[in-house]
């Protein structure tokens, strides 16, 4: 496994990929931070001096649930895609490198990268706007906590979809698209199940001809064993509002599904990749 | 002697498509294997398979006496080189990169050779210009270092030749042959460009249709090839009844080239070139390739089957 490791890390600081994720995480944190800092000057310009306070930092924060994703689908390509695009892969496998550790590797520096994206960027967000908002006093509450910590953990199990999506599709390009996709995608669908549980069990109508109030049946109305389903997704999903119970943030369901995408998309990609031909 | 590969009825398939059926095969030490055959016969799915990027369908092969069954196969491979098809290199590092990064891949924790690799391979002054912006020869001879790293007892090259032009061709051959001189590291080699494997090569394999069809050593290919005169007319066409009239065994190379496999006097072939109105130009000696010679090989097989 070392040596498969070492050989990734290596390319990570090698190929630029390190100063090009350096350098995004830089700007991420000072670019959220002044989209956000712009738009509550707009809405609210008295919550200024408050802004550390918990609103200011948690927006900024949330916007890393959209960012950070979209960032590590073209690392990923950039990094695990070379490795089957450029074939060099082929190098590792005739050198006796299992594919297990050729797979596991990279996904431990993508991951690596997510997790440097995530601490800098929240670093960049704290200090930028902490030098914009200056007379503040930062309130650790459990959203807070929840919002800082929640990045790193969604960002990882984006990254090990990614990985996986490296190693099944069959080009860069359409690596990208595809990886490009799964985090809007999955934003919505999120959004359209929330839509549909607000269904009404039943709609109330007027009986015209005796004036007496009816019920009838929503045929929309989301049931059963899906509701339960949307349910369990809406309530592990940063991308829904359920994650957000009397303004407080949830972590722990997100952080469940979290791993649970990283265990299953791990174990399919590795599945994967033991009986590739790769060309 | 002794064998660094030895594949024993290999056979891989695809769904009902038998790539190679029943492949034997042995590779001696310090030679230089050229396997012989046409697109689809099944050299690259070999190599692949040996190489470990393909699993057979059945069969076992073993490097310097490691199974494939045998979990250390892992480890044999570190002994082992291989470029299959195209180079595999990361095209936005240096050569110098590209060579550390197989260094790592192989756990060497020494990159004193690097430089010596660069300057075998002719890229020593290409500082840090990513392998992206070299030429295909450039591109071909970093994919040979870097089969090179660790002093591998074998290569293995499947067209490392392919879209070179002739400045590049005969690069590589320099090296190939520089390598098995001086590090006696055997070479399994494939490659359509026949006349330029045969000054390789000091045995060869025939492949056609995934089975192999014959194995021999250079010398043995010398004896077998057969020898012809060739004759440069002014008209094939005209001299060539008289040659049939005659019941001399000819081939037609083209419009003035004549190879004639029977023994005939020059004298005779004079008098007959002027019985057909022709002019002879000129005879020469000439040995058969190894082109003809597979090309021979695979019509007998049409033939028979």
């Amino acid at each position: 496994m070392s040596r498969a490791l070492k050989s990734a890390f290596y390319r990570f600081f090698s190929t630029g990929l390190f100063a090009k994720t350096l350098i995004f995480s830089v700007l991420a944190g000072f670019i959220l931070a002044f989209y956000y800092n712009s738009q509550i000057n707009y809405s609210d310009p008295f919550s200024r001096p408050r802004l550390l306070d918990g609103g200011f930092v948690c927006g900024s924060l949330f916007l890393l649930f959209f960012v950070v994703p979209v960032f590590m689908a073209v690392f990923c390509v950039s990094f695990t895609g070379s490795d089957i695009a450029f074939r060099a892969i082929n190098n590792k496998i005739s050198t006796g490198i299992s594919r297990t550790q050729i797979y596991l590797s990279d996904l431990i520096v993508s991951i690596t990268a997510s997790t440097m994206v995530c601490l800098l960027s929240e670093i960049g967000i704290f200090l930028w706007t902490y030098l914009w908002a200056r007379r503040v006093s930062v309130r650790f509450n459990s959203t807070l906590i929840g919002l800082i910590i929640a990045p790193f953990i969604v960002s990882a199990a984006f990254t090990a979809i990614y990985v996986c999506t490296e190693f099944f599709a069959s080009s860069k390009v359409l690596a990208l698209i595809l990886s490009l996709l799964i985090m809007p995608c999955f934003s919505i669908a999120t959004t359209l199940m929330s839509t549909d549980l607000e269904e009404p069990y039943k709609f109330q109508y007027v009986n015209e001809e005796t004036n007496e109030i009816g019920w009838n049946l929503n045929p929309k109305y989301v049931g059963g064993t899906k509701r339960e389903i949307y349910t369990l997704v809406l309530n592990s999903s940063v991308y829904s509002g359920e994650v957000f119970e009397n303004g407080e943030f949830k972590l722990t369901a997100p952080a469940i599904a979290s791993g649970v995408v990283v265990v299953a998309f791990t174990a399919a990609g590795v599945a994967s990749v033991r009986k590739k031909e790769f060309l | 002697m002794e064998n660094v590969l030895s594949i024993k009825n290999l056979c891989k398939s695809y769904g009902k498509a038998h790539i190679l059926n029943n492949v034997s095969l042995d590779i001696p030490k310090g030679s230089i294997f050229g396997l012989v055959g046409r697109n689809g016969a099944g050299k690259t799915t070999l190599m692949r398979i040996v190489t470990g990027l393909a699993e057979p369908t059945s069969g076992t092969y073993s490097i310097s006496g490691i199974s494939s069954d045998d979990k250390k196969i892992l480890s044999a491979r570190r002994r082992m080189g291989s470029i299959t098809d195209s180079p595999a290199i990361y095209r936005n590092l240096s050569a110098y990169d590209n060579i550390k990064l197989q260094y790592i891949n192989l756990g060497m924790t020494s990159f004193d050779d690097i430089p010596e690799l660069l300057e075998l391979v002719e890229l020593h002054d290409t500082g840090n210009k990513k392998a992206g912006k070299f030429s295909l020869g450039m591109r071909q001879r970093l994919g040979l270092a870097i089969v090179l790293c660790g002093n591998p007892d074998i290569l293995i090259l499947d067209e490392p030749i392919n879209g070179l032009d002739p400045q590049g061709i005969i690069q590589i051959r320099e090296i190939l042959l520089k390598i098995n001189r001086e590090r006696h590291t055997t070479i399994l080699i494939s490659s359509h460009i026949l006349e330029e494997l045969s000054k390789l090569a000091t045995h060869y394999a025939f492949i056609e249709k995934g089975a192999i069809l014959q194995t021999m050593s250079s010398a043995e290919l010398m004896a077998k090839a057969r020898k012809s005169s060739r004759l440069k007319v002014t008209s094939s066409d005209q001299l060539c009844p008289v040659l049939d009239r005659e019941g001399i065994e000819f081939k037609i190379d083209s419009q003035d080239t004549i190879d004639i496999f029977s023994e005939v006097r020059i004298k005779q072939l004079v008098t007959l070139a002027d019985e057909a109105g022709v002019e002879i130009l000129s005879i020469s000696e000439n040995n058969e390739s190894l082109e003809g010679y597979f090309m021979n090989l695979v019509a007998q097989k049409d033939g028979i089957s």
